[in-house]
């Protein structure tokens, strides 16, 4: 089972699809949460997932922007799909009839 | 402000992989953060990755059976070899006279110094060049805090042998060194002078009050001896470490994650490689049948 920010990792790189790396995934997950997000979470993440095999990465080519330096590119692997798919299910299944209205004021 | 911390940025980074240090640069300055938040995000990976590596043996074996008994051994011996040199510098400096360079005595005793002062320099050299390697061979990527703990014993051994600050601490002191004494046999061959037998030819400590009486040569003198021979070559050597890591201490947590070619090159034909994107990159290499074709390259496993 994944974990919460291991699925947001997955679900960015598979909405980025070829243009999965680094910073472009890390910018995906900080406008879809609204929260920061560390290259330190962001790095060990995804050792971790492909250590599990859910994705594949490889450094890609250098470029101006980024001072010539290589970007590490992220693509999620059929196992990775196969993952998120059942976090995804989970989610939706647990979450089913829950309205999430709160019953005291904030 | 900024540079400073730039400055700092690429070398904290330095204790990341070359790979994971140039795509964590790169995306730093792709995202544009300034260079405070820049090296608190490289610090928080570089805290991260050594958490991961100490749940592994070789970085405590490396601190416990080299760089913590080590850092001590190298701060004691230093601090010996001070002695002597400061003693004998002490005397040289108060005393100074063109006889002691006339007579033949006196100038035997200048040159034995001079010499034997030069081989403990170069043994301690050596030596501590020798304990730097040992510490990049036993766990590479532990070297970051290894280093770091074994410079501070130095420095804080040197702290700790100040002469005259710990009569108990003087008394242990000379004790290891008889024991050593003992332990080598007597010392080594064509080179009696050896700095570990300063402290028995000197006689006590205390006996040489007055040299120690000045700031200079219980404090100033010694410290930088102390970083020149035990400290810089150690260190040095992990700079070097650091700059040139070896495939294995590259490979993360799991897997392999070197490239195809090398992988190829490990393992040995028949291999294929996972087919990428042509627009991810290309290596030139040579088939089996010696032709040359243009190969895209990834990070993935090598499929036999």
């Amino acid at each position: 089972m994944l974990g919460e920010f291991e699925y947001l990792l997955l679900t960015a790189a598979a909405r980025l699809d070829d243009q999965a790396y680094g910073a472009a995934i890390r910018q995906e997950i900080e406008s879809a949460t609204r929260r920061r997000c560390s290259i330190g979470a962001l790095y060990t993440t995804l050792d971790r997932l492909e250590a599990k095999g859910f994705i594949k990465t490889w450094m890609g080519d250098p470029t101006p922007q980024r001072g010539g330096r290589p970007k590490r590119m992220v693509r999620v692997t059929a196992k990775g799909i196969q993952a998120s798919t059942a976090f995804y299910n989970a989610v939706t299944r647990v979450s089913r009839g829950v309205a999430w209205e709160a019953s005291e004021p904030l | 402000m900024n540079a400073l911390c730039w400055w700092l940025v690429n070398l904290v980074s330095r204790a990341l992989t070359p790979d994971e240090r140039d795509a964590v640069r790169g995306d730093l300055l792709e995202s544009g953060e300034s260079a405070g938040e820049a090296l608190f995000q490289v610090l928080g990976l570089v805290v991260r990755r050594q958490a991961t590596l100490w749940t592994r043996w070789r970085p405590w074996a490396a601190l416990l059976f080299l760089a913590m008994p080590l850092g001590i051994l190298f701060g004691l011996v230093t601090k010996v070899i001070a002695y002597h040199g400061a003693m004998y510098l002490w005397l040289y400096t108060n005393y100074w006279s063109w006889t002691i360079v006339e007579n033949a005595a006196y100038r035997n005793d200048l040159i034995d110094f001079v010499a034997s002062t030069l081989i403990d320099y170069g043994i301690l050299a050596v030596l501590a060049w020798c304990c730097g390697r040992a510490l990049g061979f036993l766990s590479r990527g532990g070297l970051l805090v290894n280093g770091a703990l074994f410079s501070g014993l130095l420095f804080f051994g040197e702290l700790l042998y100040t002469p005259g600050a710990s009569p108990q601490l003087v008394a242990m002191l000379s004790d290891v060194l008889r024991l050593l004494n003992i332990l080598s046999g007597g010392g080594p061959p064509g080179v009696p002078r050896f700095g570990l037998y300063a402290l028995e030819r000197s006689g006590s400590l205390s006996a040489n009050a007055m040299v120690f009486e000045h700031t200079f040569y219980r404090y100033e003198f010694h410290h930088p001896q102390h970083q020149f021979r035990a400290g810089y070559p150690a260190y040095l050597h992990r700079i070097w470490c650091q700059g040139n890591p070896p495939a294995e201490e590259q490979t993360r947590d799991h897997g392999s994650d070197c490239g195809p070619l090398q992988c190829a090159a490990r393992d040995g034909p028949p291999y294929r490689i996972q087919p990428e994107r042509a627009s991810r990159g290309g290596v030139l290499g040579a088939t089996d049948d010696g032709r040359q074709r243009y190969r895209t390259f990834s990070r993935g496993r090598v499929v036999p």
